[in-house]
């Protein structure tokens, strides 16, 4: 085995977080910056990730796997220690590194109380979170995916906003729910498959079970499907499972909504991606319309419903549910575009709303109040504050030469592009999210930004400082340039995107055999052919 | 086809202009004021300098030589025939060429003028940022060698021109007026973005995703076979569908019906933003893509009679409105809309060298004008409303307030007016006869009625063009005395001239749009028309194409643009056919030119009829518009121009109310919080009593524990056995 990067990155964090119980919990100051230092660190070691990545194959890189667990009977290990990345999830590990410090940072006056408490969970969830993507095992995906929610009910429990309880366990109702469907269909899963294998095999090992549990039976295949996706669809949050989302987000710190809609709303897309789609490629493509209506319903709806919220982080998170529905419709549109767009999309989801977690919370540090009607005219006060507002505000919008087109206009296009019947229409549907972004997006931004100053309280709010900028400009800087040049990270996709394609391919034939619905006329048919 | 590495610097130097502003505003180090409106200015000379050298080369190589560079590959997804590439890079073709220049060079003289407007502005080297940006977003539209690259410009310059008309964004109006803007350029954007998704889908068909114009031109004939089915619509020819979708783009940022309802609002900005990005440039750039895409719609038929049909019809509505408008930059917004309008109108019936030659005429004369009203606002201390204005140029030449203002303003008001021998004459008359004299194919007699429209449509624009004027420049003045309506006055000696480095750009402009007239100047009067004559080898592509498909027999009559270029022996493309023809040309020639003598004649008559009525109306009977108190009392038709037909009330109630009630009310307060929270928390209710009373299981009672048990053992037992 070669030099174990992914174990060092996965675990690196908690044992960082470990090192903050020896620190005297009255010195703020210094947990803050070990807990930061840690958080560089792991992002310093993540970024070879990305330059020695082997952008021409669609394999899993820097894979580890030791045998974890072994059963009665069987020569092989049915658990495995298993992390590998490829192209799919080397971008999303990134993000989990690029975003962590820069919450850490955001969190330094924002926290005042259990600050060490709040260290830990944070450093804890980016262990938790970075095998989650990099886990290449549904049994250490679970235990990785469970890991997870437990700092993220504490960050939203105990340094949430005043109604944090409720906002808790409506999260925890949610969560444990869809939890509790994936842990039963990975067993039924592991049963399934060790019926069609004639009783030989119990794995849990993704790579074997990408070969095998596409040959079950569809019938099988729809009822595990609907068991993933109903647990990752809580997640992302698809409509109409989402209304844990804003109450999650409006109560949880910044820092805890920033971690939220940049890194943990992708664990729902990314187990579509990784588990749901390519294990059961036959009820993919027999959910499409389905999942198609139901991506482009959250486009439509989040951004109509975030058009009308008083509050702005209520606001940021209904256009949450716009932005993964752009998501969803891409991965099921089921072409190469569309699926590069997909995920293209997670990252800038990542950055554009993240942004807008931070920028909010920026504001809300300095007035304590996030309401739209408390604030108007704030560019003449802060105008540097201004200009990064609008720059992410841009790139939400999916303004060209800012991340979000590039992800918007692939998912639109793949979407248009896809084999099922009813493409154009859903492409023409996810597109009018196009103009009601700019609308709840720019109206929000003129009620806070422009106008005169009407209310005196906000006169005196200082500008941003320099922490702020720092943690502000890296993520200006990956707007612009995903905007300008998303070449790199496009390319180091493509094979993985290629690959998952593959699985749907005889699919989808079969299912569409009987001819599009668009028609051409017979002239055409022997030109181009 | 030429490599070059010189077109990049042409978007290139504006931005490095904005860079250098911009990251003085940022760390708030303002450089000196006049730096920042030099480097500004100095950035567009720089561009148009470049554009000029690359004009140059570019009238040097043969009819349809171009230069092409690729700046890097931009987007790529996909592999093999899935492969969709969007390459960055740019084409410097004659149509290019020809709108490089004109943005170019009127987007510097607008940038001088600026320096003089700005002068006072505390936000001056944002402003410049911000102008600059624009120049670079512009120059991307018109330079792109493929669709994406345009679209870039095209949401970019939607970008500057929101941040520009909100640039005194502390007036809540002023910022939703730019919000307005980009809002309703973005449902534009809507149908662009469609249609682009059309043509990429078809472009996939006929194998290989592009949308550079090169590549779409080559698959045109391909594209043009193949229809689209949209279930419960119909089946349509994938041609049409592209070129309507592409048009509802056009119709936003170029201000057409039913779109065109933020450009009036955006005079909130600066006027030289006006001048500029609300008049000269960016609202043409619909009309450029449609010539760009010529190839497209000279073979999509009736997507073509939609553009001349709104554009008749968007020429004629906007110029009516204009005659009752009291806001001088109003007037003139609703001038543009009507003059766009002229330009679909050319566009629309296949002559497109004619509509870019109206949009390059209407860039000088009404950037001129603009400028112009800039000046009398400034001389009149933010007056923006004719009625307080007046006598700005009377008396002997010593004697007028604003020398080179009026005189420029009063020269380019005849231009936009349609009299001879200006270039406004000479553009919207090629227009007019075209639209006149080209069949249409779809239906038969609706050429003649765009060509009603646009006759229309002109004498409403003498008329209001003069009613304007002779209110602002003319008659004795009104701005001095206080009043019931208007509180504030300004003494008369009071109104000066503007600095030198305001007017001369606008006496720069007036030579531009005087001496252009002779540059596309009409057959009439020379036989050559030397802008057709340089376009047509990038705009007439199309009509070559089709000329292809149709074979020789009648290949030519559908266009009489085509004809008149057949008639040329030097012109490439159609020329092929021309031998077979030309006898019957010859005949058909001589009628044609009479009719063409004739309707000219009506025009020229409509025009000065305008102009008459106008002077007459206003200049000899010096009827006085309305007071805003008596604005009550006027009848029917002039309220329902007054306020412009109540479009925007409309739109309000029957689209933006409702879809905000329904979203607050329906889809947040009742769906969200009672339909889903509801049952997610009646689920979480019942869950709570089930394990209560599940809880009463739990009895401590070792027997009943020992009785469960055998019940479960039993269930799954009988699962295994019957299962």
């Amino acid at each position: 085995m070669s030099f174990p990067i992914l174990s060092i990155l996965t675990f690196f964090p908690i044992v960082g977080a470990l090192s903050l119980l020896l620190i005297n919990g009255e010195n703020k100051q210094r947990l803050r910056q070990v807990a930061f230092w840690v958080s560089m660190v792991e992002f310093a070691v993540s970024v070879p990730l990305f330059f020695w990545f082997n952008s021409t194959t669609p394999d899993m890189q820097f894979v580890e796997k030791i045998g974890w667990i072994w059963a009665f009977g069987q020569s092989e290990p049915i658990v495995h220690y298993n992390l590998g990345v490829d192209g799919i999830s080397l971008l999303l590990v990134l993000l989990t590194t690029f975003l962590t410090p820069i919450v850490l940072l955001s969190t330094w006056t924002a926290v005042e109380k259990r600050v060490k408490e709040f260290m830990f969970a944070l450093l804890a969830l980016e262990t938790a979170m970075i095998g989650t993507f990099l886990a290449l095992d549904l049994f250490l995906f679970y235990v990785f995916w469970e890991l997870m929610l437990v700092p993220m009910f504490l960050i939203i429990g105990v340094w949430g906003g005043e109604r944090r309880i409720y906002a808790t366990i409506k999260f925890f109702i949610y969560t444990m729910v869809g939890s509790v469907l994936m842990l039963a269909a990975i067993l039924y899963l592991v049963w399934f498959n060790y019926r069609a294998s004639g009783g030989q095999v119990i794995t849990f090992d993704l790579l074997s079970l990408y070969q095998t549990a596409p040959t079950l039976a569809r019938s099988v295949q729809l009822w595990l499907f609907a068991a993933f996706a109903f647990s990752f669809a809580i997640k992302v949050p698809m409509f109409p499972l989402h209304t844990w989302l804003p109450d999650a987000h409006v109560e949880a710190p910044t820092a805890g909504s920033v971690i939220l809609a940049g890194v943990l709303l992708k664990m729902g897309t990314y187990g579509f991606v990784r588990f749901a789609m390519p294990l059961f490629p036959a009820a993919t493509v027999a959910a499409v319309p389905f999942m198609s209506i139901l991506a482009v319903i959250g486009i439509i709806y989040g951004a109509l419903v975030a058009m009308v919220q008083p509050d702005i982080k209520k606001l940021v998170a209904y256009s949450s549910v716009s932005h993964l529905g752009y998501v969803m419709l891409g991965l099921f549109a089921l072409t190469a575009q569309g699926i590069s767009g997909g995920i293209y999309q997670m990252l800038n989801h990542g950055l554009s709303t993240g942004g807008l977690f931070l920028l909010v919370g920026v504001i809300y540090e300095r007035r304590h109040t996030r309401l739209i009607s408390e604030f108007g005219g704030l560019t003449k006060i802060l105008p540097v504050y201004a200009v990064v507002f609008m720059i992410v505000t841009l790139s939400s919008v999916g303004l060209p030469l800012t991340n979000g087109f590039v992800g918007e206009f692939l998912i639109l296009v793949g979407t248009f592009l896809g084999k099922n019947p009813n493409a154009k229409l859903f492409a023409l549907l996810g597109s009018l999210g196009v103009v009601l972004g700019a609308v709840y997006m720019l109206w929000m931004f003129q009620r806070v930004m422009f106008g005169p100053v009407t209310n005196e309280k906000n006169r005196n709010m200082p500008d941003l400082n320099k922490r702020e900028l720092a943690y502000l400009i890296p993520l200006l800087v990956f707007i612009m340039l995903m905007g300008v040049y998303p070449k790199p990270f496009l390319s180091r996709m493509e094979p993985s995107v290629q690959h998952f394609l593959k699985r749907f391919e005889a699919v989808q034939e079969a299912q569409y055999a009987k001819g599009p619905v668009i028609a051409r006329t017979d002239s055409v048919v022997k030109e181009v052919r | 086809m030429h490599s070059t590495s010189l077109i990049a610097l042409i978007p290139l130097f504006p931005l490095l202009g904005v860079l250098v502003n911009g990251v003085s505003v940022w760390r708030r180090k303002e450089l000196p004021r006049k730096t920042v409106g030099r480097i500004a200015a100095g950035s567009v000379f720089l561009s148009a300098l470049t554009a000029t050298y690359l004009f140059v080369r570019l009238a040097q190589l043969p009819d349809d030589g171009k230069f092409h560079q690729v700046v890097f590959s931009w987007i790529v997804a996909g592999r093999d025939a899935d492969l969709f590439s969007i390459p960055f890079a740019f084409t410097f073709d004659r149509l290019s060429a020809v709108m490089a220049l004109t943005v170019c060079w009127v987007g510097f003289l607008i940038h001088v003028y600026s320096i003089g407007y700005m002068a006072e502005d505390p936000s001056v080297g944002r402003y410049f940022t911000y102008l600059n940006l624009f120049m670079f977003a512009m120059l991307l539209l018109v330079l792109g060698s493929n669709l994406i690259v345009l679209f870039i410009g095209w949401e970019g310059v939607g970008l500057c021109s929101y941040l520009l008309i909100g640039f005194w964004f502390e007036d809540n109006e002023k910022a939703s007026a730019g919000k307005k803007a980009f809002i309703v350029n973005r449902i534009g954007d809507f149908g662009f973005l469609l249609g682009m998704f059309f043509l990429t889908w078809g472009m996939a068909q006929v194998g290989g995703m592009s949308l550079e114009y090169d590549k779409l031109q080559e698959a045109i004939l391909k594209l043009k076979e193949m229809a689209v089915t949209l279930p419960g619509f119909g089946t349509f020819p994938l041609l049409e569908i592209v070129g309507v979708c592409m048009f509802i783009g056009a119709t936003g940022k170029s201000a057409q019906i039913p779109l065109y309802i933020w450009l009036p609002d955006a005079m909130a900005g600066p006027t030289p933003v006006s001048a500029l990005i609300h008049a000269a440039t960016m609202v043409t750039a619909g009309v450029y893509m449609v010539a760009r895409m010529g190839f497209l719609y000279s073979l999509a038929p009736f997507a073509s009679t939609v553009v001349a049909l709104v554009g008749g019809l968007t020429a004629l509505f906007a110029a009516t409105i204009g005659i009752a408008q009291n806001d001088i930059k109003k007037v003139l917004a609703y001038s543009t809309v009507s003059q766009l309008g002229y330009m679909f109108m050319g566009v629309g019936v296949g002559a497109y060298s004619a509509g870019i030659f109206h949009l390059v005429t209407h860039a000088f004369f009404k950037a001129c004008l603009f400028l112009g009203s800039g000046a009398v606002i400034m001389a009149c201390h933010h007056e923006q409303d004719i009625r307080r204005m007046g006598a700005l140029w009377t008396g002997r030449w010593s004697e007028k307030k604003m020398k080179w203002t009026g005189l420029t303003f009063i020269l380019a008001t005849l231009c936009i007016a349609g009299l001879p021998p200006f270039s406004g004459f000479v553009s919207k008359d090629e227009i007019l006869w075209m639209a006149f004299s080209t069949p249409n194919s779809v239906y038969p007699t609706v050429h003649k009625f765009i060509w009603g429209l646009g006759v229309a449509g002109a004498f409403c624009t003498a008329f209001y063009m003069t009613r304007l004027t002779v209110l602002t420049f003319g008659g004795e003045y009104r701005g001095g005395e206080h009043s019931h309506d208007f509180h504030h006055a300004l003494p008369h000696e009071k109104v000066h001239e503007v600095p030198k480095v305001m007017w001369v750009p606008l006496v720069i402009l007036m030579v531009g749009f005087v001496s252009l007239g002779f540059l596309g100047k009409s057959r009439i009067f020379s036989g050559d028309n030397a802008f057709h004559h340089w376009l047509a080898p990038v705009v007439d592509a199309g009509s070559h194409e089709k000329a292809l498909l149709e074979g020789p027999a009648g290949a030519l009559l559908p266009a009489a643009g085509e004809a008149a270029a057949a008639e040329d022996p030097g012109h490439g493309a159609v020329a092929v056919h021309e031998p077979a023809e030309a006898p019957a040309k010859e005949e058909g020639g001589e009628a044609e030119h009479k009719l063409e003598m004739m309707l000219m004649g009506l025009s020229v008559a409509v025009a000065a009829l305008g102009v008459l009525l106008g002077y007459l109306v206003y200049g000899v009977r010096k009827v006085r518009p309305p007071m805003p108190s008596e604005e009550k009392s006027v009848g029917p038709a002039h309220k329902a121009l007054l306020n412009k037909y109540w479009v925007d009330e409309i739109y309000q109630a029957l689209i933006v109310n409702p879809i905000r009630v329904a979203s607050e009310s329906l889809l947040w307060k009742i769906f969200d919080v009672k339909v889903v929270d509801g049952t997610v928390n009646g689920v979480a209710r019942t869950a709570k009593e089930v394990s209560a009373e599940g809880l009463k299981l739990q009895n401590g009672i070792v027997t009943s524990y020992a009785f469960y048990m055998v019940l479960g053992v039993a269930v799954v037992l009988g699962y295994l056995i019957l299962g």
